[in-house]
């Protein structure tokens, strides 16, 4: 079952009929009955030049042969000059001079009417130079001007046989875009590993994906529409990388740590929300201080040069703020609840200094740079214990912090 | 794509009135748009006049074409544009109009059962042949919508008849041609 609307427009995309001469001998006529009806000074003018020349060269001559002779002689001249592979092209195009060459004939015995025929300037402006020319130097000069200017006419040169040209591409990764450019005048095909063929049409260019793993070949179709091969590259697979991610993060080292792991046998690079790190082992632990979402990706280039990669996404619910707590008790029988000291600090070897203040005056009532020794609620300045039920300002600065933590930390903590 | 530097070489000439010129782009999109033409009108030597109407405007506005967007799709606007001023003047019927009942939208299922077909492929012949069948109102707007890509709002603009006699004479269209290639698909089988 198919969509009907596909169906169509699938069946008459590019669709054409076959060109017709005829079709253009009647493009043509109406062309002139168009151009006959509307004179203007211009053409009149270019007309009754033309008109002129060709009456003086006649009388010029001397002949008793008619324009009509002169113009049949020069273009069984033409005829006879010129071999070419385009003679049905040429022969199309004499046809319509030949027309063109009538009509102006049996209008030039009035250089007024004449005149009118606005329509067919160039072609009679090519005639009079042929004619001269006839004149002057004899026939063998005759060989040159009308075919040199079919050769460059537009529609000429697609029917000249030219040697092909192809660029030899390089091998490419799967999934990759590749653009190849036809120099040539002649469609040249693009075929797939599995045999699908593309056309590039003359001097145009084509832009695939290569979805394909294997070799491509470029290349023409010979007259038994075979397809035969200039020149081919390969489409390389590149070698999977898959990541795996912890589903929450590690606090063993006082460290917010992610453990991800990626499955590879080629060297890994890691990248962080889009930034490149220093990181390359597969097993890596990565620190995610602040709230927020993560994205890690890994990549790798195989020997082709072919990337895979693979990424993993996490969110980290709340700041880093080393672990503190925010209370403790100097009576507590539990000891780990007598004293303040952040659990971070305990268990990084990391060098710091951390001071208390009361925030009632914003003295500094105490410091220490050693993580055995934490705050037991002595007030250094009084030796006595401070007052019950109050928060406290705590403030760490870090010596060495690490890559992406800030170096300061502050909280409040109370003291019950 | 085209090749810009041999039509650019070509529309040179044509705005310089050389015949030459004119017949190579003639040549270049005559098939291309007299199989455009065969589709809006069936009877093939009123599709050539029309082709050739379409070109001398295509000659006479050359001046304007800027080149920033695809030639044959320029080209092929006019073509179409002059076809359907030619079914237009042509009044033979109320063509753009069918009737009352076109202007009702039919229930969505049955559009949507009409849209599908027991085929798999479909020769552009074939689909022309079936196109030439249809009334020209189901015509017109099934090729402006589904072979020109216009919009219902633009064919609407276009046609002067409103988007909602656009959608129900494409669905329509869809269902008579399902018709014609049913059938044309069981005489072959037959």
């Amino acid at each position: 079952m198919r969509d009907i609307e596909d169906l169509f427009k699938e069946s008459l995309k590019d669709h054409q009929l076959p060109y017709s001469e005829e079709a253009w001998s009647k493009m043509n006529k109406k062309l002139d009955a168009r151009s006959s009806g509307a004179s203007n000074g211009l053409k009149w003018m270019l007309g009754s030049v033309g008109a002129i020349l060709i009456v003086a060269s006649y009388l010029f001559m001397g002949s008793d042969e008619t324009p009509r002779q002169i113009q049949a002689e020069i273009i069984k001249a033409e005829k006879e000059s010129v071999q070419t592979t385009k003679e049905k092209q040429i022969e199309a195009i004499e046809k319509s001079e030949v027309e063109v060459a009538k009509q102006q004939i049996e209008e030039e015995h009035s250089v007024h009417r004449f005149g009118d025929a606005g329509c067919c300037d160039d072609v009679v402006e090519e005639s009079i130079i042929e004619e001269v020319n006839v004149k002057s130097s004899g026939s063998a000069e005759l060989q040159q001007p009308v075919y040199r200017e079919v050769a460059i006419d537009p529609i000429a040169k697609d029917e000249i046989k030219s040697p092909l040209y192809f660029a030899k591409p390089q091998d490419h990764c799967l999934n990759t875009d590749f653009s190849y450019s036809n120099v040539n005048d002649e469609s040249i095909y693009l075929l797939s590993p599995l045999d699908d063929l593309e056309e590039i049409a003359p001097k145009e260019s084509l832009e695939v994906i290569l979805d394909k793993k294997g070799k491509y070949q470029i290349g023409t179709l010979n007259q038994d529409q075979e397809f035969e091969e200039f020149v081919s590259f390969k489409v390389h697979e590149p070698k999977d990388i898959q990541l795996t991610a912890n589903d929450h993060l590690n606090y063993e080292n006082g460290l917010p740590e992610l453990n991800v792991q990626a499955f590879s046998d080629l060297q890994i690079n890691w990248i962080l929300n889009g930034e490149k790190t220093t990181k390359q082992s597969n097993v890596e632990n990565f620190y995610l201080f602040d709230k927020g979402s993560y994205i890690l990706k890994a990549t790798t280039k195989d020997i082709n040069g072919c990337q895979s990669e693979d990424q993993v996404s996490f969110y980290v619910e709340k700041n880093y703020n080393l672990l503190a707590v925010n209370a403790f008790t100097p009576n507590s029988l539990d000891e780990r609840n007598t004293s303040f000291m952040p659990y971070a600090l305990t268990k990084r070897d990391a060098a710091f200094k951390m001071i208390i203040i009361d925030p009632s005056n914003g003295a500094v009532i105490f410091e220490t740079m050693n993580a055995n020794q934490p705050w037991t609620g002595i007030n250094k300045n009084t030796g006595e214990v401070v007052e019950g039920n109050k928060s406290y300002v705590w403030k760490v600065v870090l010596q060495n912090p690490e890559n992406g933590e800030s170096p300061e930390y502050m909280g409040t903590v109370v003291r019950l | 794509m085209e090749n810009i530097e041999k039509l650019k070489e070509i529309v040179e000439g044509c705005l310089q009135n050389k015949r030459r010129s004119q017949e190579a782009l003639f040549q270049m999109f005559y098939g291309k748009m007299l199989a455009v033409c065969m589709r809006y009108i069936s009877d093939q030597d009123t599709a050539q006049e029309v082709l050739q109407e379409g070109f001398i405007k295509v000659f006479d506005k050359l001046e304007v074409f800027d080149f920033k967007g695809s030639f044959e799709g320029w080209v092929r606007r006019i073509v179409v544009n002059t076809a359907i001023d030619f079914i237009r003047k042509a009044k033979r019927a109320p063509i753009l109009k069918d009737n009352d009942n076109d202007f009702k939208v039919e229930a969505s299922n049955e559009i949507e059962e009409n849209e599908k077909i027991e085929l798999i492929e479909l020769r552009a012949e074939k689909a022309v042949e079936a196109i030439q069948k249809l009334s020209p109102a189901y015509r017109t707007v099934f090729n402006l919508f589904v072979v020109e890509d216009y919009s219902h709002k633009e064919i609407a603009e276009m046609l002067g008849i409103s988007e909602g006699t656009s959608k129900s004479n494409l669905s329509k269209a869809k269902k008579n041609l399902k018709q014609i290639l049913t059938e044309e698909f069981s005489n072959i089988r037959e």
